[in-house]
């Protein structure tokens, strides 16, 4: 191996990720070369120079697109058909309500409605559904999944009549932190074991937040994520 | 122990190794000069630990662009620590 050849791997050789023959071929090589053990010398000052800093948030660009991704795979996954006819139904609901106007009593009854039709059809068609007791907050919950009741409630609960409560949003961004977590991130370490959301109903939740709601739920991931810890020199002075 | 006589299998010294609080202080701000998605990709991969399909994924791009970004964001970091 030429140093060309040698420069272009030594990141992965820091990192462990190249074959043993090559990673002989490279050692055989730094040995006899000064050039190159200096810009392996560097590679491992910046990774073990950022690895030793406390993690900096990755900017407001970062977040700012961080949610259209997330809506992006959720588009292009797989869901299930009722959670696709209740974004449908739910986007009507919303349409008709900028139409019409309606006021927030007559909202209800017809959010009402549609969730008594709702679930009596999936009851009719046999999803499934479940009570799930309560969890640390000591709350009675009901919480379902793939069209379940509880995927209705909460469906409705988030539309444009009421707020999802703090504890569902709560909810919802630690879904997603298991969500990521499952995807083989060690971002969601400190929630391991927060299993109680599926993928799937996560994105369904989160499909069904405002842009405020939205936004305070990546408030919330943002600061599990990144603890305010960085705060950067604003010059070298 | 003398560590300056110590020297690694790949013929470094572990002094070499050290970074001191100017440097890396130098450091974090480069990173954050980093054009966005090598930044994403540095921080993704120092600190989270990801594999280049596992940021992939997560910025949106292929992996040969992933690992693309990390080099290219490594070897900038690397530049400064050079200067």
């Amino acid at each position: 191996m030429d140093c060309r050849e040698v420069q272009q791997q030594l990141i992965e050789f820091h990192e462990e990720q190249i074959g043993p023959t090559e990673s002989e071929e490279i050692r055989a090589h730094l040995r006899t070369c000064p050039g190159c053990r200096e810009e392996l010398r560097l590679i491992e000052k910046v990774i073990g120079g950022l690895k030793s800093q406390p993690l900096p948030d990755p900017g407001e660009a970062f977040w700012r697109d961080f949610p259209k991704r997330v809506r992006e795979a959720f588009y292009e996954g797989k869901r299930p058909m009722g959670i696709t006819i209740l974004v449908r139904i739910r986007e009507a609901v919303y349409a008709s309500r900028k139409w019409f106007s309606f006021s927030k009593p007559v909202g209800a009854a017809v959010s009402i409605a549609t969730i008594f039709l709702i679930v009596a059809g999936l009851l009719f068609f046999k999803m499934g559904w479940f009570w799930t007791g309560s969890r640390d907050r000591g709350e009675e919950t009901l919480e379902g999944y793939y069209g379940g009741i509880g995927t209705v409630v909460s469906f409705f609960t988030a539309g444009p009549f009421e707020s999802l409560s703090l504890y569902q949003l709560d909810d919802v961004s630690q879904g997603l932190l298991g969500w990521v977590d499952r995807m083989g991130s060690s971002m969601g370490e400190d929630l391991k074991g927060n299993g109680f959301i599926d993928g799937q109903d996560v994105f369904a939740q989160l499909e069904a937040l405002s842009s405020e709601e939205l936004d305070f739920v990546y408030e919330i991931l943002k600061t599990r994520y990144f603890k305010p810890t960085t705060s950067l020199p604003m010059s070298m002075g | 122990m003398n560590i300056e006589g110590m020297v690694f299998v790949d013929g470094t010294n572990p002094l070499d190794h050290m970074i001191s609080e100017e440097e890396r202080r130098g450091l974090c701000l480069a990173l954050n000069e980093l054009p966005e998605k090598q930044r994403y990709t540095v921080v993704l991969k120092v600190y989270h630990g990801l594999n280049y399909r596992e940021i992939a994924e997560i910025t949106g791009c292929s992996e040969g662009t992933a690992k693309a970004n990390f080099h290219f964001g490594v070897k900038k970091l690397r530049d400064i620590l050079r200067d």
